[in-house]
């Protein structure tokens, strides 16, 4: 069955107690605007964090100390305060320089509970810091629970670049006309181009793939294909891999992948994709 | 009123005509004597003529390769010193080898002193451009190499290790943590630790329900896993910095590979050069230290951006280290030493500066920003500068004599010299120097720095003398109008044909103030050229000629003559008092020159002498109010001897005179009015009536001899427009020292009007022919009694002298003969 071409609703960022990533904050600012978009920010205080600190035992070592001190609640929330006022005015200003609008909400919930409320149907997942290993099965859990979600952004810790091509992973025909249409919006913003990047195990799969993807109609395929390069590649070593080698061959500065495939991955492909990333990475369901 | 001197006096031959003849009042050149049509036909010349003495001094002074046989050419303004020099050399420059080429590099080691590579001919730019195009390929090159599966996979294996064990030691932690029942939490500046239970954070009252033994065991927990935490954080900047030193050497190696290939090339052109092989080889170590600069990282340690904008690899501040300041570069230039003029010679355009860019109000600077002066550009040729304006430029001088002395260029900031604080600035390398510096000015500039500066003498060593003027032959007219046809070509103007030229060479020796030479002030002639052609122009004549020349000089003049105006109009309106009509007794015609910037002319002045029986003193009321000038007073006193010799030798000079310049209020000197002056003592003295249709000019001496005078066109033609303004009667004239023929080059109307009888000009030798033209009296030579006539000038001169000294004589015997009586 075919999806129908559409756009995520809403992008949805998440903000934690820690300090988010700039590259995390820039790409959820510039994902908006490509696709015009409200971006809605909830910075989800944990309520496991907040009952710790009550405990009379409970101890916090501190990056910057290295040293072990006892943890008050008052000291808690005031630094939770300070992390959200931080956050806020930090995302601010990148909004405000991007000209798109943006909500900020604070929630005091379990992490996981809250966020799940916060994702309205159609909405885009920003995780606010470089993609952690631990994240891979959260996200995987968050996605499937949260039946509507149309994906996430993702970033790695060197996924600075902010020009070059849209690199589009295409591994099924039939989500195509999705990707498709957000690689569309996403190259108007950047104006480098799209390249496909057709992964299929044999050369029959990608030739398979190619001639589907020719015969796409018109309304599934805004993008003109005389101005796509397209690259085959085989996956021999992993859909993440094949992906995070054509994003630095090809220069992207906005990979778009299909949620499905990567997800069900292996943790570690997953990870090392996240860390060799040199641009941010649309994962669409 | 300047009176001038100069000449020596001529003895007077008895039979001669003191009128002189028309034919010398004005040199005339016939046209015919050329030989051409027009300039057209001539091959301009190049260079100097008829200045065979300053020529030798010059090709001596840059033909001797001595560091402090420098030159001075000296002569005056206009005479186009500098173009003719600068024509010589071109030859003589042309011959010689080029000079190396001079580069400033960056000093890796040292910044603030920037090293300086000699370099063959023509090989600067070519090593500048070379480093360019080295960086240009690395830009690509070493980001490709950086961006290669190779390299990729390498630095993830490093990454890996790392992260794996960070991450690992805090996965083993909280896997620890969960199993000890303890919950490990992110808090916003680290992490925190409390109990759980079922997988949930404990409740605080839960917690405090538990018995103590197990709240205590849960503290212990806690504190071994904040120990195990502590340690874990603790090894984190040395994981790191293990991190950055294994992706330093992972980067070291990758980038050699690439940069031993770009720069192998230009290391292999400039092989030949051990200085430029030791400096490519500081560069690739450079380039392989700081890759970062060429993958858009590690901005922050190339510095303070000195440039905005950074699009390539000339203009990008990371990589200015890189570059190459070409400080001279022959390769772009005809072969042969250089010759510069250098027209605006202050300290920095001399000597080269380091400018600086302001930013985040510092001012910052670099090698790049090295700027070359003109001793760089002449290094190994010849440097020309106008002296006047390197001795008004503030240390310009001194620092000229500096770099000579020491034969070597050094860029410091003048103020140095000073102990004055200075912003971040550079001590480049000094670079020598070989150069022949040769300085243009005029005479008394040279002979005050001879004597003022004893530097001077030890470094110009050679004086090359221009003479104001050269002969009247046919070489030098054959010369000359080769001259006007540089000119015309120089400036682009019409040709002028052999009646201008002719007419030229007439203002040449009007120019001159002398029949004999022609005046080689080029400015002035190639003035009066450019001034033709546009009258030329305004007739719609194809070429120049005499018309539009003698055009051209009267329209100078008239631009020039309101003051001269004035004068006339005061004489006509008998504000200034003058007769050019009549006889007066003790009353004459003097004559002086008004000189008003670049244009000067001639005005009488009515002079007036008293005498009376006295003790023997001539007053010079000039002196005594002090408007007379000590060569005035001097020609007054000569006066005195020559009365004394001539008329009482044997009696007591017992007479008192005064002389004054009538409606005289400004200063006089000179004594150009001596004759003058002594006709007016001798006619009141003989109570001889002066003709006033005469104005006279001349200086005398103690014998009697009238001595030439300066200025003597002028004079005439001052009094030849008050005549002519007055009406000319065919009575009036000048008597100029007879020495002065040589110089008449009258204007035309003037010589009209002799030519036709209005006007005279009479040249005198001694004061006898001009007592006699003056009066119409024989002036009178002693008889064989020792006396003269009685009824000539001198005669009557004698007879009130002795009058005087008699009456004196009675006087005073009866003074004595009434206080003896007493």
């Amino acid at each position: 069955m075919s999806d129908a071409p559409r756009r995520p609703a809403r992008i949805t960022l998440r903000l934690r107690s820690t300090a988010p990533s700039r590259l995390a904050l820039q790409a959820a600012v510039e994902a908006a605007r490509a696709l015009e978009q409200r971006l809605s920010s909830v910075f989800i205080e944990s309520s496991e964090l907040v009952s710790l600190a009550a405990l009379s035992c409970a101890r916090e070592v501190t990056v910057a100390s290295r040293r072990g001190n006892a943890l008050t609640s008052e000291r808690v929330e005031a630094d939770l305060r300070l992390a959200a006022a931080s956050a806020h005015r930090e995302l601010r200003q990148l909004a405000a320089m991007a000209g798109i609008d943006l909500d900020f909400e604070v929630v005091r919930d379990d992490p996981a509970a809250a966020l799940e409320r916060a994702l309205e149907p159609g909405a885009l997942l920003a995780l606010d810091e470089p993609f952690h290993p631990g994240d891979a099965v959260r996200l995987s859990h968050l996605l499937n629970e949260v039946e509507e979600i149309a994906g996430a952004l993702i970033t790695g810790p060197r996924s600075l670049r902010r020009r070059g091509p849209v690199v589009v992973a295409i591994e099924d025909a039939e989500r195509a006309p999705a990707l498709l249409t957000v690689a569309d919006r996403l190259q108007t913003e950047v104006h480098q181009g799209i390249v496909l990047v057709l992964i299929g195990d044999t050369p029959e799969r990608i030739r398979t793939l190619h001639s589907a993807i020719g015969r796409l109609p018109q309304r599934d395929r805004p993008i003109e294909f005389a101005h796509a390069q397209i690259a085959r590649a085989a996956a021999g070593r992993g859909s993440a891999g094949v992906l995070a080698e054509a994003v630095i061959r090809y220069q992207g500065s906005f990979a778009i992948a299909h949620l499905g495939r990567l997800i069900r991955a292996r943790e570690r492909e997953l990870t090392v994709l996240s860390q060799t990333l040199e641009c941010p990475l649309l994962l669409l369901k | 009123m300047l009176f001038k001197n100069r000449g020596g006096p001529k003895r007077a031959d008895p039979a001669r005509s003191t009128r002189v003849p028309v034919e010398k009042l004005r040199r005339t050149f016939d046209p015919s004597r050329l030989g051409f049509a027009t300039t057209a036909e001539l091959e301009p010349v190049q260079g100097l003529i008829g200045q065979d003495r300053a020529l030798r001094a010059i090709r001596f002074g840059v033909s001797i390769r001595q560091s402090d046989f420098n030159l001075f050419v000296l002569g005056p303004p206009e005479s186009g010193k500098s173009t003719a020099v600068q024509s010589f050399l071109k030859e003589k420059a042309g011959a010689e080898a080029p000079p190396s080429d001079w580069v400033y590099v960056n000093n890796f080691s040292d910044p603030e002193k920037p090293k300086a590579i000699r370099l063959p001919t023509g090989r600067a730019e070519r090593l500048a451009r070379a480093m360019i195009e080295t960086v240009e390929e690395l830009k690509t090159a070493l980001p490709a190499m950086f961006e290669s599966d190779e390299y990729q996979s390498r630095r993830r294996a490093i990454d890996e290790q790392v992260r794996s064990g960070q991450e690992g030691a805090f996965e083993t932690l909280n896997e620890h943590a969960k199993s000890e029942g303890i919950a490990l939490l992110r808090t916003p500046t680290g992490f925190a630790m409390a109990p759980m239970h079922e997988g949930k954070v404990i409740k605080p009252e839960v917690y405090e329900s538990l018995p103590k033994e197990t709240r205590e065991a849960f503290e212990a927990k806690i504190g071994a896993l904040q120990r195990e935490l502590e340690t874990i954080l603790e090894q984190m900047p040395r994981a790191q910095k293990d991190h950055r030193n294994r992706l330093q050497a992972l980067n070291e190696e990758m980038a050699e590979i690439v940069v031993r290939q770009a720069i192998g090339d230009v290391e292999a052109e400039f092989a030949d050069l051990p200085v430029v092989t030791a400096y490519l080889t500081e560069v690739r170590g450079d380039f392989i230290r700081n890759v970062g600069l060429f993958l858009g990282q590690g901005e922050e340690e190339a510095g303070p951006q000195l440039v905005a904008q950074a699009f390539d690899a000339e203009r990008d501040v990371r990589f200015r280290r890189y570059m190459v300041n070409v400080m001279v570069g022959n390769g772009g230039q005809n072969s042969g030493a250089p010759i510069v003029d250098e027209i605006n010679p202050t300290y920095g355009n001399l000597i080269g500066r380091v400018e600086h860019i302001p930013r985040m109000g510092a001012l910052l600077t670099d090698f790049l920003l090295i700027r070359p002066g003109a001793l760089h550009r002449a290094n190994g040729g010849y440097l020309l500068l106008d002296a006047r304006k390197l001795l008004t430029s503030p240390y310009a001088y001194e620092a000229v004599k500096r770099a000579l002395k020491s034969s070597e260029i050094k860029i410091e900031p003048p103020v140095d010299g000073m102990g004055l604080i200075t912003t971040q600035s550079l001590q480049p390398d000094p670079i020598p120097l070989n150069v022949k510096v040769i300085l243009f000015g005029d005479r008394q500039l040279y002979y005050l720095l001879m004597q003022a500066d004893p530097d001077f003498a030890r470094i110009f060593k050679v004086q090359a003398d221009f003479d104001e003027t050269i002969d009247r032959n046919e070489q030098n007219f054959a010369d000359y109008a080769r001259l006007i046809a540089s000119i015309v070509a120089m400036h682009g103007v019409r040709h002028v044909d052999a009646s201008g030229v002719a007419r030229l060479i007439e203002e040449a020796s009007r120019i001159a103030d002398d029949n004999e030479k022609l005046s080689i002030e080029i400015g002035k002639i190639a003035d009066i050229v450019r001034e033709a052609d546009f009258w030329a122009a305004e007739g719609g004549r194809s070429t120049i000629s005499r018309a539009d020349i003698s055009q051209a000089v009267e329209e100078q003049i008239q631009r020039a003559d309101r003051a001269r105006d004035k004068t006339q109009e005061s004489f006509a309106r008998e504000i200034m008092l003058l007769d050019v009509s009549g006889s007066k007794v003790g009353q004459i015609n003097g004559l002086s020159v008004l000189s008003l910037g670049n244009f000067a002319f001639g005005r009488p002045s009515r002079i007036t002498a008293r005498v009376r029986l006295g003790a023997g003193k001539v007053t010079d009321i000039e002196r005594e109010v002090e408007l007379g000038g000590p060569l005035h007073s001097k020609g007054v006193m000569i006066l005195w001897g020559y009365l004394a010799g001539r008329f009482a030798e044997d009696v007591p000079l017992a007479m008192a005179a005064s002389l004054v310049f009538e409606q005289s209020y400004g200063g006089v000197d000179g004594d150009s009015a001596s004759s003058a002056e002594l006709y007016a003592l001798l006619s009141a003295l003989g109570e001889v009536p002066i003709k006033q249709s005469f104005a006279v000019t001349g200086s005398v001496n103690q014998l009697g001899e009238v001595q030439a005078i300066g200025g003597v066109n002028e004079k005439i033609e001052g009094f030849f427009d008050v005549c002519k303004q007055k009406g000319l009667t065919g009575e009036q004239g000048v008597l100029i020292p007879m020495a002065n023929v040589q110089h008449l080059m009258l204007r035309e109307d003037v010589v009209e009007a002799a030519s036709t009888g209005q006007f005279q000009i009479h040249s005198v030798a001694t004061i006898d022919e001009g007592i006699e033209i003056l009066t119409g009296l024989p002036a009178g030579q002693r008889e064989k009694d020792g006396k003269f006539p009685k009824d000539s000038v001198n005669g009557r001169v004698e007879s009130r002298l002795r009058s005087y000294a008699l009456t004196r004589h009675q006087f005073l015997t009866k003074n004595d003969t009434e206080r003896n009586n007493s």
